[in-house]
């Protein structure tokens, strides 16, 4: 059950529609999913999978929305799962993953502040990484974001 | 009633700025938040706009400890899109370099250990051993930290062989001092008695946080990259993955220690066997695609995802490494803990930090009173002392902090 | 003599050095506590890392300044005691290096610095990173330009 071909088909019994598998090499799955079974998916793949764990998560500006792709590693097998969804613009959202997975809370809000995805049921969407000095609206990992035009809060440098 | 401590962002403890705010009620913890951000620059977005020549090069300052591990990751990442197969000399070569990295982060950590619970003559030794491990990565690379060296299809360079001598002189020295070290700290009954059972991670907890390394290992999951997805040289030569059940800080501890002596042999192997031939593909074109790549760094598996549109640069670098699943895992272990273990419990993770002393403000919520980093430091310390007496031994602590 | 020449003078004998890795890659820092370790041993000269910018005569910045802490390391630098001297270590703090670019980096370390104090005393220490024996050269070097 460690083989990339194999879980594609499985998880195409599983979910006949909206999923679309890609096996780049027996160590690589690459499955496009409709953001409406992203979280079935995630489930299905973590019940499913002994020693599964969301890796990491990427977030990646294209021109009809934030394409979001979760990286499934394997303990114990060189085998990654990364599962695609498209958050459309405007207003890219998507579910969170982080109720099934204390792991995909840090990356969640990561993507969330550097590329404006709201990912909908996160226990704690506060900022991470970003500066506390830039605006909500500064989005640093969009394609048409210039760092020319960051307009920084900082206020008065501190008193002598 | 319940207090909220905030340590940092400034303190002895890491490396990188950070804030935990630890909510604590009496001496016992029972909530902890990490806050980021004073150290965010944003190099992914500056690996988009270099070339794949360029980006080892810029990815090997994401870190300093862990600088082969990016620009070597980086590597494995695009030979996915390209389906390249490295040529075995260059395989070699990345072993070497890998190893003794890892060997010379791993004493950082014990020394740095050693010196959150008052052992400070373990960190002047564990730094002092950790030298001559500098000096072999620039004899062989020409650089201490920062090789330079890989480069997608291969490394840039060949490693000069008539310095071999000299570091496999310098490796049997270590052989001896690395022994010495991992007796002086795992027979220890105080240092036994101080870590133990202190920030348990239970295998459970450790594969739902996701975290890797030497951090899953000592909870029992045998996950190591060098053996789960085989690169380099490591499947042609002769170790073992260490593992530990426990969970503790000891265990920890444990596990990095005997890895060590992994790394030791490996680097010995890796040089013995290094085979002749080319050093890297020759010039690449990346065509459109995708790849991930994986790596064992010092602190666990690192992740590097590649988008490539078919351009010479590439149009995505995500690089997630090995802290960023191991911090958020502090939830887990530091709850219920009591103060004075809780430095020691964030320590254990080895969050990318290195140790010197830096300004912390601990503030209790409640008054106004306001207490150093140092002190908290001091507690450790003392928790140390009182485990020392009550096993009848007289250690040679230093409660005073620099 | 002026009082400021004896205080520099009594700064000479023995510096204590605040670090503050502003946000580096680590690799700086870890070549500062690498002097402080067996086989450089700064500390023999009376060079000693404090725990408090309160405590210190010299404020070492390693690494670009980030948005994020712009404002801690100015903050930390108004704290010490004159006559202080602000040490830069490593490309990064000296002239941004490979950061130059990057949307999070507020600026070159000692515009930050220039921006709370114009009369900053600022020693450079460029390398990526300086080896240790570039960094006790750099503070010598300090030294004997003071008084």
């Amino acid at each position: 059950m460690n083989d990339a071909t194999e879980i594609g088909k499985r998880l195409g019994r599983r979910f006949p529609e909206g999923i679309e598998c890609a096996p780049h090499s027996p160590r690589r799955l690459y499955a496009r999913v409709d953001p409406r079974l992203l979280l079935d998916v995630a489930r299905w793949l973590l019940e499913q999978i002994p020693g599964l764990r969301l890796a990491t998560s990427t977030g990646i500006d294209l021109r009809d929305g934030v394409d979001v792709l979760h990286h499934f590693a394997v303990n114990g097998s060189p085998l990654v799962i990364t599962i695609k969804a498209l958050a459309a613009k405007p207003g890219p959202r998507l579910p969170s993953l982080a109720a099934l997975t204390p792991a995909a809370d840090w990356i969640e809000r990561e993507i969330s502040e550097l590329l404006g995805v709201a990912f909908d049921g996160h226990p704690d969407p506060r900022r991470l990484l970003k500066a506390r000095t830039l605006g909500d609206q500064v989005l640093p990992l969009r394609r048409d974001f210039d760092p020319r035009t960051i307009k920084e809060t900082t206020g008065e440098p501190p008193a002598r | 009633m319940a207090h909220v401590i905030r340590i940092g962002p400034y303190h002895p403890l890491q490396e990188e700025p950070a804030s935990f705010l630890l909510t604590v009620e009496g001496e016992r913890v029972i909530d902890i938040d990490v806050q980021l951000g004073y150290i965010h620059k944003g190099l992914e977005r500056l690996a988009e706009q270099r070339t794949y020549d360029m980006v080892p090069l810029l990815l090997e300052r994401i870190c300093g400890i862990c600088s082969a591990t990016h620009s070597i990751n980086f590597c494995h990442a695009v030979e996915d899109i390209l389906g390249l197969a490295v040529p075995p000399r260059a395989r070699y070569i990345r072993t070497i370099v890998g190893e003794l990295e890892r060997i010379h982060s791993h004493l950082l950590w014990v020394g740095l250990a050693g010196h959150f619970i008052g052992y400070e003559t373990v960190f002047m030794w564990a730094w002092k051993y950790r030298e001559p491990v500098l000096d072999m990565y620039e004899q062989l690379t020409g650089h201490r930290q920062n090789s330079a060296l890989p480069q997608v299809g291969g490394v840039r360079r060949d490693l000069p062989e008539q310095a071999f001598p000299e570091v496999r002189r310098t490796l049997d020295a270590l052989d001896g001092q690395v022994e010495m070290l991992t007796g002086a700290v795992l027979d220890d009954p105080v240092l036994a008695a101080r870590l133990s059972g202190v920030g348990v991670l239970t295998a459970e907890q450790a594969l739902a946080y996701g975290v890797v390394g030497p951090t899953a290992r000592a909870s029992g999951l045998a996950t190591d990259v060098r053996a789960d997805e085989p690169y380099a040289a490591y499947p042609e030569l002769d170790w073992k993955v260490i593992t530990r059940s426990e969970g503790d800080v000891f265990a920890k501890a444990v596990v990095r220690l005997l890895e060590l002596k992994e790394s030791i042999g490996l680097v010995r192997q890796a040089m013995e066997k290094l085979p002749p031939g080319p050093i890297n593909a020759g010039p690449l074109h990346v065509p459109r695609g995708e790849g991930i790549g994986r790596y064992e760094a010092p602190r666990g598996e690192d992740v590097h995802y590649v988008r490539s549109n078919g351009t010479n640069m590439p149009e995505r670098v995500k690089v997630r490494a090995p802290s960023y699943v191991n911090i958020p895992s502090f939830r887990a272990s530091c709850i219920g803990q009591t103060i004075s273990d809780v430095t020691l419990t964030l320590a254990a993770c080895d969050p990318c930090y290195s140790c010197t002393e830096r300004m912390a403000v601990v503030r209790d919520a409640g008054g106004g009173s306001e207490i150093t980093f140092s002190d908290l430091v001091r507690l450790g310390r003392e928790k140390t002392l009182r485990i020392a007496r009550e096993l009848g031994r007289k250690p040679d602590l230093d409660l005073e902090i620099g | 003599m002026a009082i400021s020449t004896l205080l520099l003078r009594a700064l000479k004998k023995s510096p204590w050095v605040f670090h503050v890795g502003t946000s580096g890659c680590n690799n700086c820092d870890i070549e500062i506590a690498d002097c402080m370790t067996p086989r450089f041993d700064v500390e023999r000269f009376g060079v000693r890392l404090v725990g408090s910018p309160r405590h210190a005569d010299v404020l070492l910045l390693s690494g670009p300044i980030s948005r994020g802490c712009r404002r801690a390391v100015q903050e930390a630098y108004l704290q010490m005691p004159a006559p202080k001297v602000v040490l830069l270590v490593g490309t990064c703090a000296c002239s941004m290096g490979i950061y130059r670019d990057a949307y999070s980096v507020a600026g070159p370390a000692d515009q930050v610095i220039l921006e709370v104090d114009r009369n900053a005393r600022l020693v450079y220490v460029p390398g990526c990173p300086p080896k240790p024996e570039t960094i006790i050269a750099g503070v010598v070097k300090l030294l004997e330009a003071l008084a």
